[in-house]
């Protein structure tokens, strides 16, 4: 074993008891019940262990495990709807290591777990990359709002997508969310446990980012969290399908086990199918992050139609599956309902990615 | 064989199907009725058994290939890009022959093995009766001793190819007292023996290869058993289970997402290119998710054999998926091309035309176990999920 | 809306199904096919003797003088059996089309339907593209697919004057200009039967010209729509009545397959899927019998609903059936193949849920 693969599967494994013991059901339902809600001693307690820096190469001062860590831990995090902001801080660094050097001090804090980052790309009402962001960057301040966005109410910093009125053309901007003119609202929202909140900018200061493409930076930073949500996602569906089969084996009606009857077993099965293609797509579209691949773009569509769509299937049918139990607040099916159409509508809905998977649709088949 | 041996072994493969291969498939083809076809078919699998290539999996001495499970797997995948007329033999070299391997006396399969695997001779594989589908044992073609030997009567049904079949396998009951499992008992035997009546069975569309097969006092010979008196259900599992990973093509042998997309960019809907059509889209995006995971899953397969372990079992979700894919696709395609898609040319190839794909779909999820049945299978064997209620289970066959 | 068909309709639909029920049966659709027969004609005979043809033409041409619901109630119970006659080109399309264009040539027409002496083909609007009509309104050109096109007595077939005028015409087949061959081997549906025509100077009688074509063809479109979801709504209700009680005859691991929840759910869906058909169909017919503004939103809502029930049925009546249900002696092919036919009939289900959500914006 690769002294990588050492380290990737010690953090997992310290990951997954910490989780088990940490992430409880009665901790998720209390941070449901409190809009903008962050488990912060999760959070210290993954930092101790190194996670915001897994993904991060070893000069922005990670651990230089790729990619496919950050993957890994989301599926962790997926599986028992626990939020963190990982995916966040890779898709932060990414960025300002893009721009000029004097954005390190938030890379090293990002690395460090000791800054948590938000990043506003999707814009309110469409479901894909705003062709005009909301936010307005004139001469030099910030003006206007984000939508609802994941750990803005806990972010340090924020990388927002902006309209640069002077250019007249999207840029990429970086803020501290204490600086003056930054407000945030955190409104109720379906998944209260993702710290979700509303920026709001009033002439704020931020600096931008001298990115060549701000647009297909973009495009890239949106494949890239599709790539690792769709991971999230396969955790979560995993547990979905897990506990649905533990309880057809144990559920009895009419003397039998509810799991010999077919419209529960076959159900199971279809779950079971659609779990396994979207694992398909979203294993080979990380081989394509990870090796900064042309035919990304396809590829994470893939990952992101396919995970989205199994996960969403998933976590209706487990509520269904488990009957009138499974719609009180005291059981953990919702934790999934909630975060499967969360996780589908915080990276861009469905229609946007299958505009863009048809439009490359060639691109899955080159080298096949 | 390591990896850099193995491409090597198929770059000479490759070449040998380019110089071959088109002797026997497309043109070569065209026109041809079945007896010609299958004729071409032999001199195929003849030639292939020359250079190594047929039953690449079986020893040398039958001619077979004398390869690994990975080359087999890789050549066939190359095979299937050619239209070649091997569909007679799929069933023969897949299951009866690799079972006579198994349990075959030393000169039976020395007289037989090469004449199955170079073409000569097709087996057929008599399980499923007119009320035994899905539920293989409640067969109740009847065995019963004769000297040192049996008499077989009966009827099977969806036996495919037995009308040019020399030999078969076959499943029958021979003892109707103890429950339904145990009272099979499994035999080979000379599809020309006295008794035996091959029907062909017309089908909904296309040329047919099922047949219904009467046995009227068929004698077999004790020595053509397979297995233990009483112990033919387990042989017949294990004649199911001898491939454990079956190549098809990722259409499902019907039209490829490619081709529907040439078909929408061509068809209108009102003013717009039916392309650009947010139904036609969203069906497209969908086959396409579905096609990219089982492409994964088929890839890790690969590896998991290459390195000698076991497949996964998520393959089982390939033909679940594929053949509903190929019926919805060819039905879309037709919806697309309007009244033109009335017109229907059984000749034309399933994988280009969306009548004939559409066609010939209901058999897919049919055959070789229902979307209900593999539903059942993945329930069971893969979550682990109990059986549907049995009233049947531990029933002598006669009280039924 | 308050809409159900009256007594008197439903007894004639009851009469109908109980005639068709007994003669239309799948032996007989089954010798059809082997006969090489263009039509049943015997079952044609026996449906002039009740006077169908002319159901819906005006008493004073000789017809029963009834309407369009009537034709409704026919066409589900045609759509059953899966009739193989004329019926819905002569009753269901060139009826209304001859008796709104008016005129001596279409009155003389319609009498002879009623009669029971003519049948007619009617080719789809966009299909006369390639003909061309000269002087004396002789006709040139090509045309196919047209069900029933070989064997009709009569066509009516739009084209287009030299100056782009579009004119509706009818065409009597049996003349030296017109040439006629059955597409029999290649068409999708083995008990519907459709035909090709050379046209050589044929001669024609306009019936009408210009914008009344265009109104016509319009009205013929959403007619057809509404009494096709009829025909399909009837094919799917015994598709599955069939599927339901093979479900209860064959039995596996023990018990009977309509046991398993795979197949009594699958048909309870196709059940459900039925009764929203039919929900929609009747509004359709209720939008055609009214001649409500709603009548495209209506024959949109009718097409699609038919046409993905009707399709769904005849899937999963031949799933059902398993390896029975994919050979020529099941009979499951029959309503397989007829769904598709019907599917890709009068425009698929893109083109009419194009139209829908036009009709509602």
């Amino acid at each position: 074993m690769s002294e990588h693969m050492e380290a990737l599967v010690m953090i997992r494994d310290q990951g997954r008891r910490l989780l088990e013991q940490a992430a409880t059901p009665e901790r998720q339902r209390a941070l449901l019940d409190q809009p903008g809600a962050f488990d912060r001693d999760l959070w210290d307690q993954v930092v101790e262990l190194g996670w915001p820096g897994a993904g991060l190469a070893e000069a922005q001062g990670g651990l230089g495990l790729g990619w496919s860590a950050v993957a890994e831990l989301h599926q962790l995090l997926g599986a028992r709807a626990a939020s963190l902001p990982l995916l966040q801080t890779c898709l932060a660094v990414d960025l300002l290591v893009q721009a000029d050097a004097d954005q390190a001090r938030h890379s090293e804090a990002l690395a460090a777990g000791a800054a948590i980052a938000c990043v506003s790309l999707f814009g309110p009402g469409e479901p894909g990359l705003p062709e005009r962001p909301l936010a307005t960057l004139t001469d030099g301040l910030l003006s206007g709002s984000s939508t609802a966005v994941a750990f803005a109410a806990v972010a340090d910093i924020a990388l927002v997508y902006a309209w640069d009125s002077g250019a007249g053309s999207p840029v990429w901007v970086v803020l501290e969310t204490s600086a003056t003119g930054v407000a945030r609202s955190t409104p109720n929202v379906i998944d209260n446990a993702r710290a979700m909140a509303v920026l709001t900018f009033e002439n704020a200061h931020c600096s931008v980012l001298s990115i060549k493409d701000p647009v297909a930076a973009a495009r890239r930073l949106a494949a890239a969290a599709a790539v690792i949500t769709a991971f999230e996602q396969i955790g979560g569906m995993e547990t979905c399908l897990h506990d649905a089969c533990d309880y057809a084996r144990e559920r009895r009606v009419f003397a039998q086990p509810i799991g010999a009857f077919q419209a529960i077993k076959h159900g199971l099965a279809d779950i079971y199918a659609d779990l396994e293609v979207a694992r398909g797509c979203a294993i080979d579209a990380l081989a394509k992050l990870e090796n900064a691949s042309p035919q990304l773009p396809a590829f994470a569509a893939a990952a992101r139609i396919g995970a989205t769509a199994a996960y969403e299937h998933a976590a209706r049918e487990n509520i269904q599956f488990h009957g009138g139990i499974g719609v009180t607040w005291e059981s953990t099916e919702h934790f999934y309902f909630r975060r499967s159409r969360s996780l589908a509508l915080e990276w861009g809905s469905l229609p946007y990615w299958r505009e863009l998977l048809v439009d490359n649709a060639a691109m899955l088949t080159e080298g096949y | 064989m390591n990896p850099q041996e193995l491409n090597d072994w198929l770059a000479t493969a490759r070449n040998w199907l380019q110089e071959q291969a088109p002797d026997y498939s497309g043109k070569a083809r065209q026109g041809l009725t079945m007896d010609e076809d299958l004729a071409l078919g032999r001199r195929w699998q003849a030639l292939k058994s020359d250079a190594g290539y047929a039953c690449i999996t079986l020893p040398r001495q039958y001619d077979g290939g004398g390869g690994t499970e990975m080359q087999k797997i890789l050549f066939e995948a190359e095979e299937k890009t050619w239209d070649l007329p091997n569909t007679y033999f799929g069933i023969s070299l897949g299951m009866p022959v690799p079972m006579l391997l198994r349990y075959g006396s030393e000169a039976v399969k020395d007289e037989l093995l090469p004449k199955a695997i170079r073409g000569e001779h097709i087996w057929c594989q008599l399980f499923s009766e007119p009320a035994a589908g899905s539920d293989l044992a409640a067969l109740t073609l009847k065995a019963t001793r004769d000297g040192d030997g049996w008499r077989l009567n009966g009827q099977k049904l969806w036996t495919s190819w037995a009308q040019y079949s020399d030999w078969g396998i076959i499943v029958t009951r021979s003892d109707p007292t103890v429950p339904k499992h145990a009272g099979l008992t499994y035999f080979y035997l000379d599809m020309k023996s006295e008794g035996v009546e091959v029907r062909t069975i017309r089908k909904l569309a296309g040329e047919s290869e099922i047949n219904e097969v009467f046995f009227n006092n068929v004698y077999v010979p004790d020595s053509q058993r397979m297995g233990e008196v009483g112990g033919g259900f387990k042989v017949a599992i294990e004649t199911l289970m001898v491939e454990r990973y079956a190549v098809s093509d990722e259409a499902c042998g019907g039209i490829s997402a490619e081709r529907f997309i040439d078909i929408a960019a061509r068809a209108r809907i009102g003013s717009r290119p039916a392309l650009e059509d947010g139904e036609v889209r969203r069906l497209l995006a969908d086959t396409l998710v579905e096609r990219q995971g089982l492409r994964s899953i088929h890839r890790r397969a690969m590896e998991a054999i290459a390195a000698g372990h076991e497949p996964g079992p998520e393959g089982a979700i390939r033909k679940l998926l594929i053949a509903k894919r190929r019926l919805l696709l060819g039905a879309a395609a037709m919806d697309l091309m309007g009244p033109d898609a009335l017109l229907y040319d059984s000749s034309a190839a399933q994988s280009n035309d969306p009548v004939n794909a559409w066609i010939e779909a209901p058999p897919i999820r049919i055959a070789g176990g229902t979307d209900e049945i593999l539903r059942n299978t993945i329930a069971e064997k893969v979550l682990r999920l109990p059986q549907d209620h049995r009233p049947d289970k531990g029933v002598p066959f006669n009280q039924l | 809306m308050n809409f159900d068909f009256s007594d008197d309709q439903k007894m004639l639909a009851d009469h109908a199904r109980q005639f068709l029920g007994e003669t239309c049966t799948f032996d007989r659709l089954r010798e059809f096919v082997a006969s090489g027969e263009d039509y049943d004609r015997a079952l044609w005979q026996q449906m002039v003797e009740l006077g169908w043809p002319g159901l819906s033409v005006p008493e004073a041409a000789g017809g029963l003088g009834l309407g369009v619901l009537e034709l409704c109630l026919l066409s589900e119970e045609i759509g059953r059996v899966l009739a193989p006659v004329p019926f819905f080109s002569t009753v269901c399309q060139a009826v209304p089309l001859l008796e709104q264009a008016g005129g001596e040539v279409a009155d003389s027409l319609l009498a002879r339907i009623a009669a029971g002496t003519c049948t007619v083909a009617v080719a789809n609007p966009d299909q006369g593209h390639s003909l061309e009509l000269g002087g004396n309104s002789c006709l040139d050109g090509a045309l196919a697919p047209v069900a029933w096109l070989h064997c009709a007595d009569v066509l009516l077939v739009t084209a287009s004057e030299t100056d782009g005028t579009a004119v509706l015409l009818s065409v009597e087949l049996d003349q030296p200009g017109v040439q006629r061959e059955r597409l029999a081997a290649q068409v999708l549906d083995s008990v519907s039967a459709w035909g090709a025509a050379h046209f050589d100077k044929a001669l024609t009688t306009v019936l009408a010209r210009g914008e009344l074509v265009v109104a016509l063809n319009h009205k013929l479109r959403l007619r057809s729509a509404v009494l096709l979801a009829f025909e399909q709504l009837g094919g799917a209700d015994s598709a599955c009545t069939m599927a339901r009680d093979y479900s209860l005859e064959r039995y596996t691991f023990g018990r009977q397959i309509g046991g398993y929840q795979a197949i009594k759910h699958k048909l309870a869906d196709v059940r459900v899927a039925i009764e929203l058909a039919r929900s929609n169909a009747y509004y359709g017919a209720w939008a055609l019998y009214t001649d409500s503004p709603e009548l495209p939103r209506a024959a949109a809502l009718a097409r699609i609903s038919g046409t993905e029930t009707f399709t769904l049925a005849a899937e999963e009546n031949l799933q059902v059936h398993g390896g029975i249900g994919y050979t020529w002696e099941a009979n499951c092919h029959f309503y397989y193949q007829r769904a598709r036919l019907l599917a890709v009939a009068v425009g698929g289900p893109d083109q009419w849920a194009a139209e829908l959500l036009e009709s509602i914006r």
